[in-house]
């Protein structure tokens, strides 16, 4: 709206300037990557899913029903049913909430924790980005599996002691990222301008320079929503991920396993729900770091 | 051209900036750049002060330096008797109002993410000029004096040719009413016809606002036109500073003598001698000791590869670095 009574201006001053707002460039980029579009629908499925859970799901996820143990998929059960009777497709849909949100709180730490600490040792180089970046170094050499394993196995297995270590050990990656943004950004003459304009560092950080890290970040942060939901699948199915019976698309891959063959269904279908939403992530991830890059024009 | 009246504005002595070189496993610092040693000159109100030299010479460097944008190595800038590197956060930030710069890129220096408005708008409110609804006035203001128009506030930088950007960054610079512009090669990386527009612009915002002008290039025809005094820089010193009338017609220094030698001259039946300087400027590592141009200099004696010339007065205000025709 905002860009059409700009570009109304223009005319009337006789110009050939067309108003065209960054995020209009971008989303034409965007839009011309069918496979990314296709993950942005199926996210944005998948998050509705999530939050309609209670009105979607056919029956209540932890309800058991012994007489029908292990029921191939039918009219009743579109999924089939656990070894409890439980109804695959509505855990699978419940599931849903579990990994969404495991992979939006725990990359939400990571980008944050990431974004300061990367912005500070950036913009203030010397000891303090030394310090920092050693850290960054201890943190990623740690496999994050074990680790994961020892914390659990101190505290309790909660999905939120899992959101906190998965996003405490990613904020690495986020923090060289924006270092990096952040080493070039602040020799360029804007920063300078800001500089010489007697504006406080607080305000050049957050007003000049991190506006023009925000691509890379956002990338980032898609594609670290995926590696966040494998890293909980693979908890789950090791059993020290969300505890049954909370249903999560790891766990329930974990019990279909023993069941493989006899019951297909109870373990393919959380395996395929994973896999959707994985690829749906990376999709949009490899999309958003094409269509963002400023080195791309038209 | 606006004469300098009135005293002095800025005056540098003995600045120099010298950056490490670090190597080795450790990076321990194995030498230093010295882009800028041992400069010394001053800047009247109300005058432009040119300062020309090649790249490399730490003509940008020492413009950085005054401005406090880089922290000077040694010496002082005194800026209305005080000085600039001795003033503590709040007095630098006060004093900021006072001292701006202009930039050479115009598309490196405006922030991609920000409307033109809040670009210019930005320092009012940092240091309480105007908020609000005065402050949109006041940028609509500032856009119309350096010849946009004010709905080009809500326009983002990239939608702007690089003469306009240059305009707007010279509406940022004139928000806080500065005494002080350093025009950090302002013209140099736009288009020869909207240079003299750029160029008219600054000349007409200096005889309104009554602004003294820093001005650092390359191009000696753009020097010649705008400024009252001219500085040559070599290797990071000042090897000549003279007016500007003074300095073309007889230059003294052999470096400056084949500078304005390489000034095209617009008329094609014109012979007259070029004087060629031989080899490249030398490291800013290890600068050569004496006299720092003797390595290309054509009339070069013995002297000249011992001994440092002395910055001296050779009448009429015309100072030069040279130990030929100083006398003995």
């Amino acid at each position: 709206m905002k860009a059409a009574d700009d570009r109304g201006e223009t005319q009337r001053a006789g110009m050939t300037i067309v108003g065209e707002t960054l995020f209009s460039l971008f989303w034409k980029r965007f839009k011309r990557n069918r496979l990314a579009l296709v993950g942005l629908a199926l996210m944005i499925l998948l998050y509705l899913v999530a939050i309609l859970a209670p009105l979607i799901a056919p029956y209540d996820p932890t309800r058991i029903d012994l007489r029908g143990r292990l029921q191939p998929p039918s009219r009743e059960h579109l999924l089939g049913t656990d070894q409890y009777g439980r109804d695959v497709l509505s855990r699978v849909i419940y599931g849903a909430r579990i990994s969404l949100s495991i992979g939006f709180v725990s990359v939400g730490i990571a980008v944050s924790v990431g974004t300061v600490l990367g912005s500070l040792a950036g913009y203030y180089g010397g000891a303090l980005d030394n310090v920092i970046m050693r850290l960054a170094d201890v943190v990623i050499s740690f496999p994050v599996l074990f680790l994961i394993l020892t914390v659990v196995s101190v505290v309790s297995p909660s999905i939120f002691n899992i959101m906190f270590v998965i996003g405490l050990t990613s904020w690495p990656g986020v923090s060289r990222l924006v270092r990096g943004e952040f080493l070039s950004l602040r020799q360029r003459d804007f920063t300078e301008a800001a500089r010489a304009l007697g504006l406080s560092d607080s305000r050049i950080i957050f007003r000049h320079i991190l506006p023009n890290a925000v691509a890379p970040i956002i990338v980032a942060a898609t594609l670290g929503v995926a590696a966040a939901i494998l890293v909980e699948s693979a908890l789950s199915y090791l059993g020290i991920g969300v505890q049954p019976p909370t249903p999560s698309w790891g766990n329930m891959l974990y019990e279909g396993q023993a069941h493989l063959r006899r019951a297909w269904w109870y373990a393919t279908f959380p395996g395929l729900a994973i896999f959707i939403t994985v690829m749906s992530f990376n999709l949009i991830g490899d999309a958003l770091r094409d269509a963002l890059d400023p080195r791309l024009k038209t | 051209m606006a004469q300098g009246n009135g005293g002095t504005l800025v005056e540098v002595r003995n600045l120099k900036k010298y950056f490490p070189v670090t190597g080795g496993v450790f990076s321990r610092v194995v030498g230093h750049v010295k882009a800028v040693d041992g400069v010394s000159f001053s800047i009247r109100r109300g005058e432009t002060l040119g300062l020309v030299g090649e790249s490399g010479c730490g003509k940008t460097t020492t413009g950085r330096v005054i401005l406090r944008l880089l922290e000077a190595t040694a010496g002082e800038v005194l800026f209305e008797g005080r000085n600039v590197f001795k003033l503590n956060k709040e007095e630098l930030r006060r004093l900021r109002r006072k001292m701006q710069i202009i930039f050479q890129d115009p598309y490196a220096s405006l922030n991609p993410r920000m409307p033109v408005g809040d670009i210019i708008g930005e320092p009012l409110e940092i240091h309480g000029v105007a908020r609000g609804a005065e402050k949109e006035k006041r940028v609509k203001q500032l856009l119309e004096v350096v010849g946009l128009s004010p709905f080009h506030a809500r326009r983002y930088p990239h939608e702007f040719s690089g003469g306009q950007r240059q305009r707007i960054g010279v509406a940022r610079a004139l928000a806080l009413n500065p005494e002080l512009i350093v025009c950090d090669e302002p013209v140099s990386a736009l288009d020869v016809s909207i240079q003299s527009q750029v160029i008219n612009l600054l000349e007409d915002l200096q005889k309104e606002y009554r602004l003294t002008y820093l001005f650092i290039a390359h191009d000696l025809s753009v020097v010649k036109h705008i400024s009252d005094r001219v500085g040559v820089m070599y290797l990071g010193k000042v090897v000549e500073l003279a007016p500007e009338e003074e300095l073309f017609r007889s230059p003294l220094h052999p470096y400056t003598q084949a500078l304005l030698s390489a000034i095209p001259v617009p008329n094609p039946e014109v012979r007259r001698e070029r004087i060629v300087l031989e080899g490249d400027v030398p490291s800013p590592l290890n600068p050569p000791p004496g006299c720092r141009f003797h390595t290309r200099c054509r009339l070069a004696e013995e002297r000249c590869r011992l001994e440092e010339p002395v910055f001296t007065d050779r009448g009429g205000e015309h100072f030069v670095a040279c130990h030929l025709g100083a006398a003995h």
